[in-house]
This record gives C-alpha cells, structure tokens and sequence, in this order.
C-alpha cells in the first residue's frame, strides 16, 4: 500500500528526522538500562535532582565560553559526577537520608546556578531549558558524543554486571566477598550521573526523566530477571523514541510530549495486562 | 584490607571534592560580582552625571532600552532619565530588582512600551507606590493581531494598509489567532504584537505621545519637547525613506523572512516583507514544534529558495541551525527586541534599525 | 503437666497474668519445658518487676557467675572478639564483648530486641566497622582470610527484586569468580549442587518473592555453600517459620555441622537455643554470659538480660519465665 509505504517512510525524507530516530534509539537504549537499577533503588527522584544540579557547572562554562554549547556540555557533565558523588557521600556518611540529601544538594546548586547568571545580567532565564536539547535539533556531532559516552556505561554495566548486581541486592554479601562496596555504589552514581547529561544534552529534561525511569518500570512488571528486564527496557525505550517521533510527524505533535506520551502507554498496558503482575491477570485470577 | 583503604580515600577524596566544589563556585561568584562594575545597576543618562544636582529636573523612567533612546532623543538634557532594562535583556523575561522599585517610587513620568510587552509592570508598580504618571507610549499606534504561522502555502496576512483599523474588521484569512500563553519565557502577548517598533511611522507616533506627556509633566520646556520631537520625527522620516530604498534593492519575490519565533510582524507588514515560516511554532520557548511543523518548513525553504533563517538572540539557535544545515542555508543573527551595548552599532533606536535592515537585505541577496 | 503442646516457635509471645498467685494459674503460652523441669526443685520468692534493672529473685543457692561459662576441648578458635564495641549515631549498640568461638561449634546467640544481635552478625560479617576491639578470624592459621557467609533477616531482603533462586544462589561465586569473569557450566552445576543439597532444586527459576519463608531461608543457605563458607552467620532464621519448616533448617544444619562449618544464629526461642545449639550466648548490648545451656540459663542472668521484661510465674511446683514485650517493648535495632 502506498500509503502505509508513505507513513513509514515519507518521514525518512528528512536528515532531521534522521538523526531524530538515531538519537531517541541511543538515547532510549542507554537510559532505560541505566534507569533499571533506578527503578530497582528507588532513585528516580535522584536522576530528576541531578538533572538540575548541572545549573552552576553549565552557568560557569556559560560565563566563561558563551553560548558555545560544546564546552558547556564537559562543564555540565563535571559538575553532573560532582554532584552525584556528593549526594551519594552525604547519604552515606551523615545522619540524612538519600531523599533529604538530594533535595539539599539539588536546590542549592539550582540556586547557586541561578544567582551566577543573575549578577552578570538581569535575566534569570533557566538556563537548563535554554541549553539543553530537542531531540528533533540533535547535529550528527551530538549523535557521535551521546553514541560513545551511551557505549561506555553500557559497557562498564555489562562487565561490572555481577558485581552491580550484588551491591544493589544484597551489601552485605558483598562485604563478605570483600568486594569494595563503596567502589561500584560510586561508579553506578556516576554512571548514571553520564547518562543523564548525555540524555540532557540530545532530547532535555523532561524526555530524559521519562526515558529513566518508565520504561524500566513497565521492563519490571513484564520480566522476573534483571538481565531480561533491562533487555526489555531497552527495546522499549527505543520503540518509545520510534513511535513517539512517527507520532509527532503524523499527528503533529511536539516530538518530547510525544515519546513520553508513547512510553506511558506502555506502562499503562503493561500496569493493566501483565500477566500475573497486571491488574486485569490479578482481578480474573480471582 | 585493600576495603579499608579504598574506603578511608574515597572519604577524603568525597570531603575534598565537596569543600572545593563550595570553595570555587564561591570564588567564581565574587569574582564575577567584581568583574562586573555595578551589573545590576541602571543606566544613567550620561548628561546627568555632569552637572551638581538639579532638583527641578523631571525624573523620568523608561523601561525597554528601546523606548529609553527615543525618550533620551526627545527629553535630552532636560530630564534626569532611568532606563529600566540593559541592552541585551529580553524584555519578556526581565525581573526587576529592588533598586529598580526605588527609582520608580522616585519618578515623576513612567514611560512604556505597553501592548502587554512589559508583564512585570503591574507587579512593579505595586511595589512603587509611585505617583508617577505611567505612559504606554504605544496608546496611539495601530496595532497589528499576532499573526499566526504561516503554512508553505505562504498566504499572507499582514499586507493590508498602515491605516487600516485594528478592530476586527480585518477581512483576512488567516485571522487573529492568539497563540498559547504558556508558562515560563514567553512573549506573553494578548491578541496584538507589541513589536511595533519595527514600523517607524510608529515611532514617529512614540514621539507625538512622549513629547505631550513630557510638556504635560513639565510645561516650562513644552516648546523645547516639541521641538526636540519634531526634530527627531524628521531622522525617523529620513530613516524610513532609507529603509524604503534598501529594501527596494530586493526584489518583490526576494524579500522572504523565515526567522526563529514571530517577531518581525510590523517589519513584514509595513516594508514588504513576507513571513514564511518560524521555527518555532508559536513564542514560547518552551514551545517544540512538532516533526511535522518542521517538516514542512524544510520543505518551504527548499521550495520558495530561502536564503537565511534570522535568529534574535533569546532563544536557543540549535533547531534553527539544524535546519539550515539539511538545507544549506545560513544562520543569521539580528538584533530583535533590544537596543546593543553603547559601543555597538546599535546603540540607538536609529543605529538599530540601520543595523537589522542592512544585516537583513545583506543577507537575502 | 504436660507442656509440650504449650511449646510455641513463635517469639515473644506476650503474655499477661494478672494473678501470680492464683492457685490455678493458666498455663503460660510461651513455656520453656527445659526451664520448667529445671526448676522444678527450687523455691522461689518472685516479684514482677518493672524497668530495667535485675529482678528481685531470692536464690536459694548462690551463684557464682563467669560470664564464660564454659569452654569446649579443642582450642582452634575460629573466630575470636576482643573488647568488641560498636556505637551508632544515637548510643552503644554493643559494649567490651569478648569472647572465642571454636570452629565446628553451632552457637545460639539470644536477647531481647535492641540487644545487638543483627550488630554482632553484622560485625563479624565485616559489614559494620567496629568502634574499637577487634574480631580475629581464622586464629591459630597464618591465613586470616576466612570465607564468611551472613544470612540476612528476611525483613531486610529485598523480595521483589528481579533475581530468580539460582541467581542468588551464583551471587555467592561472585568473590571466587573475579572481576569481568562469567559463570560457566562448571558454575552453573555448583549452583545445581547446592541447591540440591538444600533441597530446592525444583525452585531454580523462581523469583524469590514467590517463595516461602522456609525456602527463602535454604536459598540463601545455599548461596553460603557455594561460597563454601566456613563460618555461616545467620540473623533470626527461624522467626516466623512453621515447625517442619524449623526441622528442615536444622537437618541442613546438622549437616554442615559435620563438614565442620561454624554457625551462630541468633533466636528468640530459648527452648531451642537451649537443646539445640552447642552453646549459647546472652546478650544485651553487653555480653551476659556465653557457655552451654545450663550455666546461662539461669534466673539471674536472662533477668540481667530481659530486665523488667521477664516475668516469672509460678506453676505449681515449677516456674517458668516468660519474656515480656507488651510494656514498653524497646524497638527492634535498626541496622
């Protein structure tokens, strides 16, 4: 059929939706394994906090370089690992919980991002929103960048898999394996705190978080194994990106709404149809 | 234990890191809050600073750097003028400081751009308590709808009269859409385009308004305004006919502008340009267009030949650039809502439009 | 009167009398029959006794009381705590333990909630760093290194994480199998084997939240043979578990036993503690007393222990003491 032809590939005609459907794959792909172990920890507040804290690493680079957004990226990725580490050895060491410790961290270096931009010119602009990407504005240069820094915390993910997955089940096995605990709590933070700004820098804020945490949180209700679960997150995630983009081409909606809008579909079928974890499976059992 | 000493270092390696991250975006702050001399501070009318004070000096302030220059052009030394604004702020998302409720309280006469451009104004006001007198200077302008994107078809809207009337009795197509008031940075308009000083003749209508007001506030030197703004009407006539020229070098089919998001309706409208498309769907920054928006939009360069997207300088240029790449065209940066820094070529109202009309017909040649 | 059918697993049954001196008392839910029998020969005058402190008990015999009541014959001592102190945030966990385990011993170690029991495990495990004091492994070897295997409580275990029993089980080989290395067929028939051995070689691929508590338990006992650990801490394992399920657990432990492998598990059953275990120790926060089930429990020791908390009833010729956790219970530690 020429039309069904035309749906699927009539998009194609463009570079940018091109590089659109490149980049929502890597990008979908990277965070929806790196939001497993979110979903698992509880952290997704953590990767939204994070998200913000680049404020004064980007407002610095911003200060120092212009609007260049190459600099700006390595500025914000800095202060991104800084403020993870700094989160995860608060929650740690002093008597404040993970939460309290991400919202102090979170809204101080917001602010202090704020105040930065603020002294040198009278526009409080959110610089996030300003700097930060659409993923349907991605150059091949970002594709290249997300694409490397994507294949290196997968990889590190695969080859530290075990020793990931001990830390985040059970600590105290580790201890006992004398396995240096403190050393893969650190790294998972600062895994994560990479695939956000890379995430960040492709699609923005509010497709980032989505593409974290919902499409492993609909890997969970359908799978019993990590290894599964993160697979499934991942092809989720892509097909989120593919269909959202279709979507935004064809029904002319704004191309972040609407992969989000796709993924919590996803979850929503798979929160009410999950076999055995769904609520219509729960409800005819009964 | 190799644990053991792992975990002592990451300890001291965490503290250190912390206390340094602390200590440098200290360090950046003040030294910013050095480097920059009085950065929150207001531009002064340089001919005040000369003289001892003169009580009997109408306090004047202005908000937009824009209407700053052409009050400075009419008032001149006879008024002890404030602007509000710095070059290169975005007057949509501009948040006053205390300093400038200070200066408000003090004035006499307020002058502003109005048509709804200004949306910190009551807010500010409030906060004065001043009992000056708030003057839109655009009160008598005619005013043109926001116009909505056009689609590749490139119907037009805006090529109707200067004196046509602003009521709704326009009998066009493509009619008097309001775009979404969203949330965050905006041009939080209503239904009407408050960048009318892309139209001289509009301007020119500025003048009549702050020279009245200005003779009304301070009679003693009502000749002196009037003549002041008769004088600068003249450079404005003189600047219209010039821009009239310089575009008359494009020819009729050359003369397409698809810019970054809606701001140049009464450039389009007044010296024949035509809006093709934005990038942007609608003024909000947070906006995105759709795939399809953009899509199309590629298409309308490629097909009517486009030769440059104009970008202002508040809103990120990446899309923009995106599209100009696939399609081979440039990137062109004008100024849009905002007079340049004083050294700059566009440090007046006059200097501006010079500068945006040459970088604008340079650039579709 | 037979006592058996009054024998409960569960602990801490709380109980209130109101009358001690009824002449039909009601025969107590929480009975330890050892006690009971034990006692039957003495006389008391008991008195209840609210807050902490040790109860008023006249004892007809004096007793002298070593903490360490007494020591086992072979000297190889596996594990050995000297002046053990750990402290939180909000106060001393624990305070001076000192004391020798000997390898091949099964160990009880009983108190109340708040005693520091999870605190010890926890110690030993090397996942809690000691205030000051220090736990030596493996003594009489040059070699310290000693595979140590915890068993956590089920309440801190996250059940509804997505490992299967036999991932569980392959976490043990994390430590032998070494960085960036994958489990092989050989891994993999390990991980058949121990769960053989427990028993749960038909759950292989279930999710652990769908297990019982029983299973959950073999699970990760498996998980510590494939760690082939010598020493097997386990943080009240048989809490909660029916009796069949209790018999099982020490079937397996019997058998660890004869391959030599140390065990101290903490219990709130003191009936059990007392038939089943080698030795016991009695804890607060500080050590009560560490021997065999005789020499520790005695009144004045598990009074010293369960405080105010500690009632003893008289029934006919025998008494009972029961732990009382209905009046100002102290919350469970939180480690």
């Amino acid at each position: 059929m020429t039309s069904l032809t035309d749906f699927i590939f009539g998009p194609l005609a463009y570079p940018f939706m091109i590089r659109g459907l490149i980049a929502a794959v890597i990008v979908g792909v990277v965070c929806a394994v790196v939001g497993s172990y979110m979903v698992l920890r509880g952290m997704a507040f953590f990767g939204d906090a994070l998200a913000h804290t680049v404020m004064p690493g980007v407002a610095v680079g911003y200060l120092i370089h212009g609007r260049a957004s190459g600099p700006l990226f390595w500025w914000g990725l800095a202060t991104a690992v800084l403020a993870s580490v700094t989160i995860g050895s608060l929650s740690k060491r002093a008597r404040i919980k993970e939460d309290t410790a991400i919202g102090i961290v979170f809204a101080g270096m917001f602010a202090l991002g704020i105040a930065l931009i603020s002294t040198v010119q009278s526009y409080t602009v959110d610089l996030t929103h300003f700097l930060f990407g659409d993923v349907l504005g991605v150059a091949w240069s970002d594709i290249w960048l997300t694409g490397g820094f994507g294949m290196l915390v997968i990889a590190t993910i695969v080859l530290f898999y075990k020793e990931f997955l001990i830390v985040s089940f059970d600590p105290t096995l580790a201890a006992t394996q004398r396995l240096p605990v403190n050393v893969f709590y650190y790294l998972m933070l600062v895994l994560i705190a990479i695939a956000i700004m890379v995430a960040l820098q492709t699609v923005g804020v509010a497709l980032m978080l989505a593409m974290m945490v919902t499409p492993a949180a609909t890997a969970y209700l359908l799978t019993s194994r990590l290894p599964s679960m993160m697979l499934v997150a991942a092809l989720i995630g892509a097909a989120s990106g593919v269909l959202g983009l279709y979507l935004s081409y064809h029904a002319e909606m704004a191309s972040g709404a609407a992969i989000v809008l796709v993924a919590t579909l996803f979850f929503v079928l798979a929160f009410l149809f999950a076999p055995r974890r769904g609520i219509v499976w729960r409800h005819s059992e009964d | 234990m190799l644990r053991n000493v792992l975990g002592i270092s990451m300890r001291r390696l965490q503290t250190l890191a912390s206390a340094l991250l602390l200590m440098a975006m200290v360090g950046f702050l003040s030294a910013c809050a050095a480097a920059q001399p009085g950065a929150s501070a207001l531009t002064e009318d340089q001919s005040e600073t000369q003289t001892q004070s003169q009580t009997s000096k109408l306090k004047v302030v202005a908000t937009t750097t824009i209407v700053g220059d052409v009050v400075k052009q009419i008032g001149g030394d006879l008024i002890e003028l404030t602007v509000l604004m710095q070059p290169g702020v975005d007057p949509h998302s501009f948040a006053f400081t205390p300093q400038h409720v200070v200066k408000v309280g003090e004035a006499d006469l307020v002058f502003m751009n109005g048509v709804e451009l200004e949306a910190f104004m009551d807010d500010l006001l409030t906060n004065a308590a001043t009992k000056a007198e708030l003057v839109s200077v655009s009160q008598d302008v005619k005013l043109l709808r926001v116009a909505e994107e056009h689609d590749h078809d490139a119907e037009h809207e805006d090529e109707h009269e200067a004196d046509h009337e602003h009521e709704a009795d326009h009998e066009h197509e493509h009619e008097g859409e309001t775009h979404n008031e969203g949330d965050g940075h905006a041009h939080q308009h209503g239904e009407f385009d408050p960048h009318v000083w892309w139209n001289v003749a509009n301007v020119q209508a500025w003048s009549d308004t702050i020279a009245q007001a200005l003779a009304k506030a301070d009679p003693a030197n009502a000749e002196q305004y009037n003549e002041q703004a008769a004088r600068y009407k003249a450079e404005l006539s003189a600047l219209d006919s010039w821009i009239k020229e310089r575009v008359a070098e494009l020819p009729a089919s050359e003369r397409k502008l698809v810019t970054d998001h809606d701001a140049f309706g009464y450039l389009a409208d007044t010296y024949g340009f035509e809006l093709v498309g934005t990038v942007l769907p609608n003024v909000n920054t947070l906006s995105e267009p759709s795939a399809q928006e953009l899509a199309k939009l590629h298409d309308t360069i490629q097909e009517q030949q486009i030769k440059a997207i104009f970008v202002g300088s508040t809103v990120n240029p990446a899309l923009a650039q995106r599209i100009a790449d696939d399609t081979g065209i440039k990137v062109i940066t004008t100024y849009t809502d905002s007079l340049g820094k004083p050294d700059s070529d566009a440090a007046t109202y006059i200097d501006f439009m010079r500068s945006t009309i040459n970088t604008i017909v340079d650039g579709l040649r | 009167m037979d006592y058996a059918k009054y024998v409960s697993p569960f602990s801490s049954i709380q109980w209130y009398t109101k009358s001690l001196w009824t002449s039909q008392p009601e025969p107590a839910p929480y009975l330890t029959k050892v006690l009971a029998q034990r006692y039957a020969n003495y006389s008391f005058g008991c008195s209840f006794t609210k807050g902490n402190g040790m109860g008023a008990l006249d004892l007809q015999d004096d007793m002298d009381w070593p903490m360490i009541a007494s020591v086992p014959t072979t000297l190889d001592p596996i594990l050995r705590v000297a002046d053990l102190q750990v402290r939180y945030h909000n106060g001393v966990a624990l305070g001076s333990l000192a004391f020798e385990i000997e390898r091949g011993e099964r160990i009880a170690i009983v108190g109340p909630n708040g005693a520091g029991k999870s605190t010890l495990l926890k110690s030993i495990a090397g996942l809690l760093k000691p205030t000051t004091g220090s736990i030596q492994l493996n003594c009489k070897q040059d070699d310290t290194r000693l595979s140590i295997a915890y068993v956590p409580q089920r309440s801190d275990v996250d059940w509804s994480f997505p490992v299967n029993v036999s991932d569980v089980v392959m976490m043990g080989l994390t430590g032998r199998l070494g960085l960036l290395r994958w489990p092989r067929a050989s891994h993999r028939a390990l991980v058949a084997r121990c769960l053989e051995r427990v028993g749960m070689q038909d759950f292989a691929k279930r999710q652990i939240g769908e297990l019982s508590g029983g299973q959950q338990q073999r699970v990760f006992i498996a998980r510590a043979l494939a760690q082939e650990a010598e020493l097997l801490l386990m943080d009240e394992p048989l809490t909660g578990l029916d009796i069949r399920s209790q018999e099982t657990i020490f079937k397996i432990l019997d058998d660890l036993k004869e391959q030599g492998v140390t065990v101290l598990v903490s219990t709130h059953d003191l009936n059990q503690a007392a038939e089943r275990f080698d030795r016991v120790m009695l804890l607060n926060k500080t050590l009560l007393g560490f021997g065999d089930a005789d020499s520790i429990f005695t009144p004045q020791r598990l009074a010293a222990a369960y405080g105010g908390h500690l009632r003893v009833i008289q029934t006919g010729d025998s008494v009972v003491m029961l732990e009382d956790g209905y009046c100002g219970a102290r919350e469970s530690e939180t480690v």
